[in-house]
């Protein structure tokens, strides 16, 4: 009988850690899937993993920041749809309202808002400019939150990529915010950050920086 | 002991055995049968499920006692459906509605027009204001590119609905802001004193509106200043008429924003040519406004708004109680101070504070040569609205309100030095309660009571208020409202009595709405019935015993108002148009006749044209309203004259660079029509008993403005 009682005992520790295992492990799967995406289907099928993780465990702000990148993301590859790319942001919008709310990384989720709003200013280009400068002013509401993220200083990069050279934009002065996000992208890297928390961006920075060099 | 573990792993064997086959399959499509891939099926409560393929079938294999399943798509209400657990295959299909409004559903719509920078249920942004060609900048002069509104060009107060000036009233944070425009040039429209950009929110209500607001009998102007500024950040404004200077410094739970402005028309008037009228001292003034935010508790929020300013002017204007060519000397000084300290608060028991204060000093000092004027007024605000969420589809809003206003005026004669002097305060103490309920998921109501006592009329009134919204469809609905409205007679008719009651309006409201994809299409239809008005005999003003509120009137029309960001790439626009059929008897009427300041049609139209490369933004804005009625002294009848129509043609272009600054350039009335707003008479006829007119216009024809606006 006591052999029973240790083994249910031993059961039920392996079943909780499983179970945070399990949210890591799943998030990290689909991170990657994420990552490697080629297709609307399989980033659809990423946003809708993501979403029902962030069902199952409300109180993970990791899952809803996820999945409101995934939406993100997954905005772009619907061009051309206004609606449902508004609808999506505006899903991403609720998700990273719940997302502060649990006290998650302000830091981060800053910088999806403010990419939230970069988003819009294709869908809504009459708003350009109101946009793009709440978009700017969320990036450095970002960095004085932690200015080792190298996300802001990615995004507010692309912001003035777009920007024509004669108001302060363009190549030459896009290119120092994308290697000063780059410096920061490398310290990143090193730091060996818990698999939750958020990574992209690297790969796209590293690109834009070509594109200026070009 | 053997047996005993048997049993155990049969029984969960045998479980896992049973369940292990089950298949749940389906279609997951919209209300009208269209499927939709790339829905999200869950298994409630796990990681588990999968999403719809490209006709929208889907396939899933259950394991162990799972109950339920949810199907949930991108803009439509996630459906949950439990799963059967008798049968091996199982089929579930999905008919998923489409979400109606993800923020508010159903919202009262009858009468208001918000402004905000909130995402939806928008007609006007902040910005959108001071881009708005036609506008100059002004609040006022954007809202009159709203329908409702008459564009009374000689004034630049708000006049709604065939209301008169005063009819509209102007809240800041929730409370009164007594002297809201500055100083009147004659023949100029006065401007707000309030730059756009100093408020988020604009709420503004051409009738029917909250118990909250009073003593408006047309309409309410409610605006929100700002929340908690973002950054620090250091701004340089540099017009044709003006500069201005301001820091915003921003803390962690502290800020402060100070502006101080300074506006000269001399330089513009020397390059274009003078005035109208020779001025012996071109408009000036300058003005301090600042703004305080302190963060209180884990909810509080305490705003400061405080605004200082001093105007002058003089002018040698006709003097029309001569004959023509005689003129006077004209000289009015102005100083004005406003403070406005809100607190916002929200306790643990779910009520939430809104309070506040507001103070308004104004001094006027009006020399017109023959005799002086001097005017000041106090008036003290004070309010206390409480609210709660009474159930998830119940609110309750109860509140009080104390105003005191004090009144004095000295006149004095000249040449006579014979001197008058009228004072007076009123405590006005008002109650209101309002409640919103949902008694249905698309039908929304609001009744409110407001309820006032005026000290100085020994007067009560009680006034109910009651809106409905019904939500036809995702894209439209219908709300109704009616309400009745008071309002103390303005001071300078309670100079001679104060043996007088409220003013009062009856406000009937229907309204359709549709807003689709970025499109926005209001019809209005309104019936307005004022009684109570007050009237006086003009050749014995000051005769108390001629007043009374003996006077009566109405308005009725309809409101059209379009506004399409979607159709064309780039551009946005909007359409307003209104019909206004208005008669009142007040003041010193002899009959019952439309008043100057309703014209019968009203057409205006903007568009917003933003081209990414220049990042330029351009504007233009086009106004037409039918002639005006003005009273001609040599016709038999009472106002049975009418102006000629009003056009005006508007553009303005904004450069923007280094991210927040502009170069912004504007010019008024394009075309250069001379717009006559009706004509003014000389008191005397002259020898063939004929009285002369004097044209009321605009003292320039077209209006240039160029300035640049630096943000460090």
């Amino acid at each position: 009988m006591k052999k029973i009682i240790l083994l249910s005992l031993a059961i039920f520790a392996f079943t909780a850690s499983f179970a945070q295992q399990t949210f890591e492990t799943a998030m990290k799967t689909n991170l990657d899937s994420l990552t490697n995406a080629k297709n609307p289907v399989s980033v659809q099928d990423c946003v809708n993993r993501f979403e029902r993780m962030a069902n199952a465990e409300p109180n993970r702000w990791e899952a809803f920041y996820h999945l409101a990148y995934s939406q993100i993301i997954y905005n772009f590859w619907l061009h051309g749809n206004n609606k449902r790319q508004t609808a999506l942001l505006d899903q991403a919008d609720t998700n990273l309202e719940k997302a502060l709310g649990l006290k998650g990384d302000k830091s981060e989720i800053y910088t999806l808002q403010g990419f939230i709003f970069q988003s819009r200013i294709q869908l809504e280009p009459a708003q350009a400019m109101q946009y793009a400068q709440q978009s700017s002013e969320l990036f450095n509401r970002a960095i004085q939150a932690n200015k080792d993220n190298p996300r802001p200083y990615y995004l507010s990069g692309m912001n003035t990529f777009y920007t024509p050279e004669q108001f302060g934009g363009g190549v030459k002065n896009a290119l120092p915010k994308f290697e000063t996000a780059k410096e920061k992208f490398d310290v990143e890297k090193k730091a060996n950050k818990n698999v939750l928390l958020p990574v992209w961006g690297t790969d796209e920075n590293e690109k834009m920086i070509e594109k200026c060099k070009k | 002991m053997t047996k005993y573990l048997l049993t155990l792993f049969f029984s969960f064997f045998g479980i896992t055995i049973l369940y292990a086959q089950q298949y749940v399959r389906g279609k997951v499509t919209d209300l009208k049968n269209n499927a939709l891939p790339g829905a999200n099926i869950t298994i409630k409560g796990t990681y588990e499920g999968t999403t719809t393929d490209s006709s929208g079938n889907y396939q899933l294999k259950l394991s162990n006692s799972q109950h339920s399943l949810i199907a949930s798509f991108v803009g439509y209400e996630a459906l949950e459906k439990t799963i059967p657990i008798s049968q091996r295959v199982i089929i579930i299909d999905f008919k998923l509605q489409e979400k109606t409004n993800e923020l508010s559903g159903v919202v009262i719509t009858a009468g208001t027009y918000e402004t905000s920078d909130r995402k939806r249920s928008v007609t006007m942004k902040p910005l959108d204001i001071v881009t708005t060609p036609s506008s100059n900048g002004d609040l006022t002069g954007a809202l009159t590119t709203l329908p409702g509104t008459s564009a009374i060009g000689e004034d630049g107060r708000l006049f709604v609905r065939g209301g008169d000036g005063y009819e509209c009233k102007t809240f800041i944070d929730g409370t009164l802001s007594k002297k809201p425009y500055n100083a009147n040039v004659p023949d100029l429209p006065s401007r707000g004193r309030f730059s756009p950009m100093l408020f988020k929110g604009t709420t503004f209500s051409t009738g029917g509106y909250s118990a909250e607001y009073g003593q408006a009998l047309s309409s309410a102007l409610i605006l929100t200043t700002n929340s908690f500024p973002t950054e620090t950040a250091t701004q340089i404004s540099l017009l044709t008429v003006g500069m201005g200077i301001a820091q915003t410094i921003k803390g962690e739970n502290t800020a402060l924003y100070a502006n101080v402005d300074y506006s000269n028309l001399k330089p513009y008037f020397k390059l274009v040519n003078g005035y109208r009228f020779n001025m012996t001292h071109y408009p000036e003034s300058l003005g301090i406004t600042l703004n305080g935010y302190q963060k209180t508790g884990k909810n509080g929020l305490l705003k400061v708004l405080s605004s200082f300013s001093g105007s002058i002017f003089g002018l040698k204007y006709p003097d029309l109680s001569q004959h023509p060519d005689s003129l006077i000397n004209i000289c009015i000084k102005n100083r004005n101070s406003y403070t406005n300290v809100s607190y916002t608060d929200e306790f643990p028991n779910g009520w939430f504070l809104k309070t506040g204060i507001s103070f308004t000093y104004d001094h006027s000092n009006m020399d017109l040569e023959h005799f002086t004027v001097k005017e000041d007024i106090n008036n003290l605000q004070a309010k206390v609205t409480f609210k709660k969420n009474l159930t998830k589809l119940t609110s309750l809003l109860i509140g009080a309100e104390e105003t005191y206003n004090n009144f004095s005026q000295i006149y004095i004669h000249v040449e006579t030095a014979f001197r008058n002097q009228t004072a007076f305060a009123d405590y006005l103490t008002a109650l209101y309660a309002e409640t919103d309920f949902k008694p249905m998921k698309y039908i929304a109501l609001r009744l409110g009571v407001r309820s006032e006592y005026s000290s100085l009329m020994h007067k009560i009134n009680a006034a109910p208020r009651i809106s409905a919204a019904w939500l036809l469809n995702k894209d439209s609905q219908i709300s109704l409202a009616y309400g009745e409205f008071y309002q103390t007679p303005e001071e300078n008719l309670l100079r001679f009595t104060h043996n007088l009651s409220f003013e009062h309006a009856q406000h009937l409201i229907a309204n359709y709405q549709w807003e689709s994809n970025n499109r926005i299409l209001r019809i209005e239809a309104y019936r307005k019935n004022y009684k109570n008005m007050v009237c006086y005999n003009s050749n014995e003003f000051w005769n108390a015993s001629f007043y009374n509120n003996e006077g009566y009137g109405h308005s009725q029309g309809v409101d059209i108002f379009f506004r399409d960001q979607q159709s064309i790439k780039n551009v946005e626009y909007w359409i307003s148009y209104s019909y206004l059929n208005s008669k009142r008897l007040y003041r010193d009427y002899p009959k019952l006749v439309t008043p100057s300041f309703a014209p019968e049609h009203s057409l205006s139209m903007v568009g917003k044209w933003w081209i990414n490369k220049i990042h330029t933004l351009l504007g233009v804005s086009s106004t037409f309203a039918t002639g005006r009625p003005y009273n001609n002294p040599n016709s038999q009848n009472f106002m049975d004259a009418r102006a000629p129509f009003y056009h005006d043609i508007s553009i303005n272009g904004s450069y923007i660079f280094r991210k927040s600054s502009v170069v912004y350039v504007a010019i008024n009335n394009v075309l250069g029509r001379d717009n006559i707003y009706g004509y003014r008479y000389y008191a005397m006829p002259d020898e063939k008993g004929i009285y002369e007119a004097l044209p009321l216009k605009s003292p320039n024809k077209r209006f240039f403005l160029i300035g640049v606006f630096f943000k460090f």
